[in-house]
Parts: C-alpha cells; structure tokens; sequence
C-alpha cells in the first residue's frame, strides 16, 4: 500500500531537513546543521526524460503514504508531490510524483523565506489607494503555504507569412476641388522570430491570471531538480500537460510577434501600410517542465477571506483585495471639485 | 600678325558701337509714342490725301520736337454710334495708345462732320497747358480757319496754334507717371460754325466774339421752355431758388427744353449757363439742372460751375442727389423733384454733405463746440428702442452722470451721410453738444442695426476710466448671444454693465460667459476626476491575465523578408476646397442709396470755354 517517499533527515541527529531559500541549503532546525543541495538525488531510481506525454499515464488511485516519522498514514491527492505529515510537521517528497517521466527538468529555488512575508504583504499595500484605511491594522495573514507549482516553458519560432495592404497616395488641384489617387499594393512579408521560456500553469489548482500575475520569474535561475528543494514546501505536479495548454502559449506569442512585426516592418516607400491578415505559426517548439515557487496564503478581514500570492523568487504579491465605497467617492469628487474650482477661479481672474 | 588682328578686332567693335547708338536712341524715342500711326486721320474723307499726308507730317514732326502729341480726327455718328462723342474719341485715344510719354500727354481735335461740331480733349500735362480760356481760344481758331477753309484750314490753324501753345509753355515734360492715365478734360462738342441758325436766342450769334456779361439778379432762374411746370409751380421754384442760392452765394438755376440742337446735354447745359451770364462772383459759382424732355431722348444734366460747388459736388455726392431726382423724374414728378433736389443742394453747400441732418453743422461757419445738457442722450432715429426702455435708460444715464462724471449716450442710426463710421460718431458726439468737463467726458453706444454693427467710443478722459478690456466686455453685453436683435435688453445692459464698470472697475460678464465658464470646467473636472478614479481603480487591480510574451522575445532574432507586393487598383477621391476668391466685403456705410449710376465728369468745358463738372441721367 505505502508509495515511494524521501524524507530528507539530518545526517547529524535523525531531524528532518528542510530547504531554505535564504542559504539555498538544507537546514536542520533541530541541531542547526546545513548542507549543501546533493548532486544528485538519492534512493531512488531516475528514469530518462522521455516523453511528456507518458506521463499523463499515472496511477489513478489516491495513493497513501506513512510517514517516517510518526508512522501516521496520510492521503493526499493524485498531484501532491510533496507534503507536510500533518502530525508531525515531518516533509515528506513523494518520489514517485517527481520521477521517470514526472521528474521536472528545472527548479527555481524559493529565494524568500517566509518571515518576509508579511513586510512584503505591506509593501504590497501601500499605493493601493482605494484599500479601507484599517485594512492594515485590522487584517491578518493565514494560511501561508510555500508550494511549487508545475509550469510549462515553452520555446520555439514562430512566424509565416503576414499580408498588408499598401497604400501609395498623390494628390492635385483641379479647379476648386483637390485629387487625391491612391494606390493599393497587397504587400506579402515573411516573418520569423524567436521566443524562449514562455511560462504556462500546468496545475489547475491554481488560477492561471493568478499565476500569470505573478511573473516576471528569472528563468536564468532554473536549476537542475533535486528534491532536496522541495523539503519544507509542498508541490504539486502537473495536471495538464503541454500539449493541453500549449494554445496559451502561442496565443501569447501571437500577440507579441504581431507587435513585434509591426514595429520592425518598415513601410519603405508606401505612405502607409496596414495588417490584413497572417498565416504565422509556431515552429519547432521545445518544451521543458520546470517548478516554480510560489507562496500561498489567506487575509482575513471583516470576516472575509482574500486570496493572496507571492512569487517566491522576487517576492511580488499579488491578490485581490478589497475597496472602500467613501475613497471610491473621495478619488473622484474631490479632484473634480478642486478642478472645478481652480479652473473657475483662473477664467475669472485671466478672461 | 598678332598686333594686326588686334587692331581689326577694335575697329569693328567700334563700329559696331556707333552703328547701334543711334539705333538705340532712335528705340528709346518710338517707345515713347506710337509713331507707326497717323496723327491725322479723316475717317470721313472730308480732305484730299495729299492734305491729309502734309497735316500729317507736320504733326508728327511736332510730336518729337515738343515731347507731345498733336491728333486730329474726323468722325461721324455711324462710327460712334451710341456712345458719346466724348466718350467716343477718349477710346480711340486711349485704344490706340496714343499720346507722348509716361502720362500720354497730348490733345485731340476731333470734327464730327456729321453734326458740324468738334471738340478737343486734352490728357497728361495738357491739362495743365490747355486750360479753359486756352481752349476757347483755340477754339475761335478753329472756327475761324473753318471758316477761311474748311477743315484742312481749320486743321492747319489748330496745329499751328496748339504747337506755339506748347512750345511756349513753362509745363514741361516729366518722365514720371503725374497724371492719372484716365483723366482727361474735354473742351466741347461745340458748332464748328461760330454762327449757328437755329439756335435759341441766349444763344450768341457769334460764338467767338461773345463775351461773357453777367445776367441780373432777379432775372428768372426757372427758365421752362419745355413747359414742364405750372406757373404756380414756377413761381414756388423761384422763391425756393432764390432762399437757397442767396444764403449759400451759388446760383442755382433750371432750365428745360425739347431739344439740345445737336450739342449734348452736358454742353448744352453749360452753354445755357454761360452764355446767359448766370454764376456768382468771380468763378460764376452756381449749379444749372438742365431738363431735356426731346421724347427720343429724355434725360437730365447738372452742370456744376465753380471750384466751390465742383469740390462738393464729387461723383458719390451726385449719385446720391441723382437718385433722389431721377425717381421723382421717372415718375413724372417734376416740380416735387426739383423742388426736392434744389433744397438738397442747398444742404450741399450748406454742409458739404446733401442729406445732412439738423445737427449737422453749416460748412460755411466757424464751429464752436459747446456743451449741451439739454439734448437727449438716448437717440434712436431707427426706433429699435421702446419708449418705456428710453426712459429708463435716461433715467440710468443721469444717475451714472451725477455719480461719476461721465456723459453717456446712446445713439442708433443707418445713415452716416457718406462720412466713416468713426468720423460720423464723432461728429455726431461733438455737434450735438456732448460731453462733460474740459474735454467733453464721455461714452457712446452707437448701434448700427440695418448693418448689425455696433460701436462703443470713449471720448475725453473716459479712456482712463474703461480700459480696452472693458470696452470689449462691453461689447460683449451688448452683442451677446442672449440679447441678439433685442435693443431693449442689450441697451439696459449694457448701461447697467457700465455702470458697475465705473464703480469697481471690473466689467461684469454676461450670463453665458458665465454659463460657458461652468461648462468648460465642468468638463476639466470631469476628465480630471475620471483620471484619478480611474488610476485609483487600477492601482487596486493586481491579478491580470497576461496575453502577451514581450518579454520573451529573443532580441535580435526578428527577420522579414520579401515576398512579393502586388498593385491591386487605384481609388480617386475628388473634395471640394473651393479657393479664396477676392470678395466684396459687403455692408459699408456710405450714406444714401446706390439705385443707380449717372454719367459723371469731372472737368468738361461747354462752347464758352469755361471749366464745369456735372452728372446727368436718362429717366
């Protein structure tokens, strides 16, 4: 019944190791020891990165584990990958999840540690001009996870052929009336451009604008994956693979390579040129599954629960948050008011 | 060798020189007249060939010795057909380009052996040459060698005396345009005959031995031989005449008849005039209204003699008194347009202006300015002002008078009897006795309504008090949106305006300044607050879906490569943008109507010689 499990314990005293982002070691928090991430993982068998695609075929049954620990059986869901014995607080990485065709090709290490969370919530709230003013002293944060979620990056060239209409116009007097002939061109440009590591949410746990919102991630950071990383945090492993989500990605690339090819198109010797249509593509597309950290957690206020994240790598925080009705009113009538006033005040004294 | 084809090359440069020298004079001389035309053209054949040819070469011959032209013409009715002879031989001179120089000096004999008249114009420094009593003796000359010899002989008599005129002249020629090119003056047409039958009997039997011989002071000054007036209606003319004449010293004078025997009405008139001795002082002053009633040609002339009258009666003054006279005339109105036309030259010679108004100062006194509370300060001669409004606005204007020191007057009208607006405010202000003070203090609203115009004048030390700007928002009260076509309401503002102008100095706006003020704010506001509002909301917004991936382009790896342009048609679109064309500017406020024009001449003379000017009209 058991699965595969790795708990990362301290060589030094038997306690459970976790990872912190402010060293990007393994810390004992029993005896204080760190240590180096390993080369390489260990216990358990590595299977080749094959294809993506096999690994859709996981084992459908809620799987159980024991925990080292305290021997306590937990259940968790099919894409948990690393979890927290709620009895113990043992880390517990769920191998199996992140092996053979599961294992990520990538991590970006959590970078901020937890404790920062809440100077980050409030350097989140200034400049939030519409937030009740006793937001701040009123609210508390709860429910803090530090989780890694499953991301698809995607790279790959995409282009084709964009037709635009060229127009060529000259004008002339004729009497009282001026003629303007123009000439209209079909103008066929082949394009090609580059895109690299465009990240897609490969979890459906997580609202993808929510994800979305947190980027910009330094994908520069991306390091090999050991699951060394995951200790102390939860991850989860994708639920949707890059084929199911990979429209998202080049709906994406769409947008920019028309912008792209907009600003670079020159209109040479028309007086104007203007889109019409396109047959772009994306071509040799790579993808890698790499895990990215966020941290999740909750703002009570008023009795209400606000969802919140913050990107683990550069701390930014995001979330929906709540505005009062009197600022709404203040942040319009009062400019208007005051406008109002010192534009009478100028007519009356300058006209 | 060398020095041989030197020398040979400066003789022939200087050949060359002296072959073109006189070529180039002869060049600049034929610029300055038309040589390649006779100067004596018998149109008529009233002279031999041979004749024509030596009274040709000897005018020509006089052309470059006196730098002026000598031209004689012979015509007869079917070459001028409707025109006027005068008119007639001013456009055979001025289409041929004949005369000498840059101001086309010379004189015209022409005959009309249709008629047995002739007559002579003069242009350029002619005119300064040939002046009245020149021509008349010129013109004896001419009869006399008509008489000796028909027209050769009468030719031969005027070039010799025209030439010695000339030769003798301190006028000399001028390289520089002094003369207006379409002036001219006009001596004539007049009988070739001195002694003309069937003539009426003021006219001399000899014109060259008559003199001239001023006529009584009671003699009739309505002489009708057309019988066009009743003898009661005469005898109200005379005594109109006769009030208008001696107070203004011009005579007056009107004449009828059923023909003018040959001569045009404008000769014809002037030959009435002089030859019956009519004319005050020295310059014969006066103005005589011929009447032709020939029923093949109905028409009317007046004939203005004196610099006085002359200086007065200009082309835009006699429009004005001809369109009141002729519509009288046309109707069969005689005695009540004469009637009419004799008091309105009496305001001419009066005033300087022929429909002047009571207030108008006489021209012939020395005008003293004064100042006159008694006249009303609210004038409305268009009647754009209710009675109830005039009275409180004269009401308002006192009080602003005792309070501030300053006369305010309100004044509306349409006529500004042919002076500028400006000049016609002033004279309005002044004349009627305006003004407070040692410098007459003052402001007025002049509204101009047939023309929508309005105007606002300080004058004295008011100028002080109501800085430019105030004088715009004042017009701005006046001339508002709201109070358009209501002088009532635009009146009364515009005084009670005034009147806290003077009190605090600052000119209130009007309601729709005030309106448009609030609505331009407003809509800063609204833009302003929708800004803030809006960055406020979007300041509150952090999760975004991100539907672009800018930030994942690879730099540098753009390329683009051409593939083909294909022209597909051509579309041709035409708007109208007509271009600024000159434009009449419309409006003006030149006094009296422009019904219609007369035939005007500045400077003729009649068979006596004497200068006159005139206008005349068909009706």
């Amino acid at each position: 019944m058991g699965s595969k499990v790795s708990e990362q314990k301290c060589p030094a005293c038997g306690a459970p190791l976790r990872f912190d982002p402010e060293s990007g070691r393994s810390v004992c928090d029993w005896c204080g020891t760190s240590y180096e991430i390993p080369d390489e993982d260990e216990k358990f068998d590595e299977a080749e990165n094959g294809s993506q695609t096999d690994n859709a075929d996981v084992a459908e049954e809620l799987p159980i584990y024991n925990c080292k620990s305290c021997g306590a059986e937990i259940v968790t869901d099919d894409v948990s990958a690393s979890v927290k014995c709620p009895y113990c607080g043992n880390n517990i990485v769920l191998t199996e999840k992140v092996s053979g065709g599961l294992r990520p090709d990538g991590v970006i290490p959590f970078r901020i540690d937890k404790k920062s969370l809440p100077e980050a919530v409030s350097n989140f709230y200034k400049g939030k001009r519409l937030l009740p003013k006793n937001f701040f002293s009123e609210s508390n944060i709860e429910d803090v996870y530090g989780i890694y979620v499953p991301f698809w990056l995607y790279d790959c060239t995409y282009g084709g052929r964009i037709l635009f209409e060229g127009q060529r116009s000259s004008a002339l007097r004729e009497g009282d009336y001026i003629v303007t002939t123009t000439a209209h061109y079909d103008v066929e440009r082949d394009v090609s451009m580059d895109f690299k590591d465009i990240p897609v949410d490969a979890s459906s746990k997580l609202d993808d604008a929510l994800m979305d919102s947190l980027e910009p991630f330094d994908m520069s950071d991306i390091k090999n994956f050991r699951m060394s990383y995951l200790s102390g945090f939860l991850a989860d492993r994708f639920d949707k693979d890059s084929d199911a989500v990979r429209n998202r990605a080049e709906e994406r690339m769409r947008s920019s390579a028309l912008k792209v090819a907009n600003a670079n198109i020159t209109r040479g010797n028309y007086s104007s040129i203007t889109y019409r249509d396109d047959n772009m593509t994306a071509n040799r597309v790579d993808t890698r599954y790499v895990l990215l950290p966020v941290y999740t957690f909750n703002v009570g206020y008023a009795g209400k629960k606000y969802s919140f994240a913050m990107n683990g790598q550069t701390g930014k925080v995001v979330g929906e948050i709540p505005s009062d009705k009197g600022k709404k009113l203040l942040w319009r009538w009062v400019p208007f008011a005051a406008v109002f006033a010192l534009v009478m005040l100028f007519l009356s004294f300058f006209s | 060798m060398n020095k041989t084809v030197r020398f040979a090359a400066l003789l022939f440069a200087a050949m060359l020189i002296l072959i073109s020298l006189p070529v180039y004079a002869q060049q600049e001389g034929t610029e300055l007249w038309r040589s390649d035309l006779r100067r004596m053209n018998d149109l008529t054949d009233v002279m031999s060939e041979s004749d024509a040819d030596v009274l040709n070469e000897k005018a020509c011959d006089a052309v470059t010795d006196n730098q002026f032209d000598f031209v004689i013409i012979t015509y007869d009715n079917s070459e001028k057909e409707d025109d006027a002879d005068t008119d007639y031989i001013e456009y055979l001179y001025s289409h041929n380009e004949l005369g000498y120089g840059a101001n086309r000096d010379g004189i015209v004999l022409a005959f009309n052996t249709e008629d047995g008249t002739f007559m002579m114009l003069t242009h350029g420094r002619g005119m300064d040459i040939f002046k009245d009593e020149v021509l008349f003796g010129l013109s004896n000359t001419v009869r006399a060698g008509f008489e000796d010899g028909g027209y050769v002989k009468a030719s031969d008599a005027f070039l010799d005396s025209a030439i010695s005129t000339v030769g003798f002249s301190d006028v000399e020629y001028s390289d520089y345009e002094e003369y207006d090119s379409e002036d001219y003056s006009s001596f004539g047409p007049t009988f070739i005959k001195a002694s003309v039958n069937d003539m009426p009997e003021w006219y001399p039997d000899n014109i060259s031995e008559w003199t001239f011989t001023p006529i009584a002071q009671d003699a009739p000054r309505v002489v009708d031989d057309a019988d066009i007036f009743t003898d009661d209606e005469e005898r109200q003319l005379e005594e109109k005449i006769a009030e208008t004449a001696t107070k203004n010293g011009a005579d007056i004078v009107i004449f009828t008849d059923v023909s003018t025997h040959g001569l045009s009405r404008s000769v014809y008139a002037a030959d009435f005039y002089d030859f019956s001795g009519y004319g005050y002082g020295e310059e014969h002053d006066g103005f005589c209204l011929f009447i032709c009633m020939d029923p093949n040609a109905r028409g009317g002339w007046c004939c203005v003699t004196g610099s006085r009258p002359r200086e007065l009666y200009t082309e835009d003054n006699a429009n004005e008194l001809d369109d009141v006279l002729y519509e009288y005339l046309g109707d069969g109105e005689y005695f009540e347009g004469v009637y009419d036309w004799i008091g309105n030259i009496g305001t001419l010679l009066d005033k300087g202006v022929p429909f002047a108004p009571e207030w108008f100062p006489s021209a012939n006194e020395e005008f003293v300015r004064r100042r006159d509370s008694s006249v009303s300060r609210v004038v409305d001669t268009e009647n754009v002002i209710s009675a109830e409004t005039e009275a409180k606005l004269i009401e308002k204007i006192n009080d602003i008078r005792d309070k501030y020191g300053v006369d305010v007057v309100i004044h509306t009208a349409s006529n500004t009897y042919d002076l500028s607006q400006s000049n016609y405010i002033d004279k309005f202000y002044k004349y009627n006795g305006y003004g407070i003070g040692e410098d007459y203090d003052g402001v007025m609203l002049s509204i101009f309504p047939l023309y929508s115009d309005v105007e606002i004048t300080t004058f004295g030390n008011v100028e002080n008090k109501l800085t430019d700007r105030n004088i715009e928002l004042l017009m701005d009260a006046v001339e508002g949106i709201e109070v358009k076509d209501d002088y009532d309401k635009a009146a009364m503002r515009w005084v009670d305006y005034l009147e806290a102008t003077l009190r605090t100095g600052r000119t209130p706006r009007t309601p729709f300044v005030w309106s448009m003020r609030g609505i331009a704010a407003a809509i800063s506001s609204l833009i302003a607050s929708s800004i803030s509002a809006s960055k406020a909301k979007k300041s509150m917004v952090t999760v975004r879906t991100v539907y672009e991936a800018n930030a994942h382009f690879v730099r540098d790896s753009f390329g683009v490569r051409n593939t083909g342009d294909r022209f597909t048609h051509n579309t041709v679109t035409r708007v109208y943008s007509p271009v600024n064309r000159d434009r009449d500017s419309g409006g003006g406020h030149s006094s009296g109507s422009s019904g219609g024009s007369s035939s005007h001449s500045s400077s003729y003379s009649g068979s006596s010689g004497t200068s006159h000017s005139g206008s005349g009209r068909n009706f």
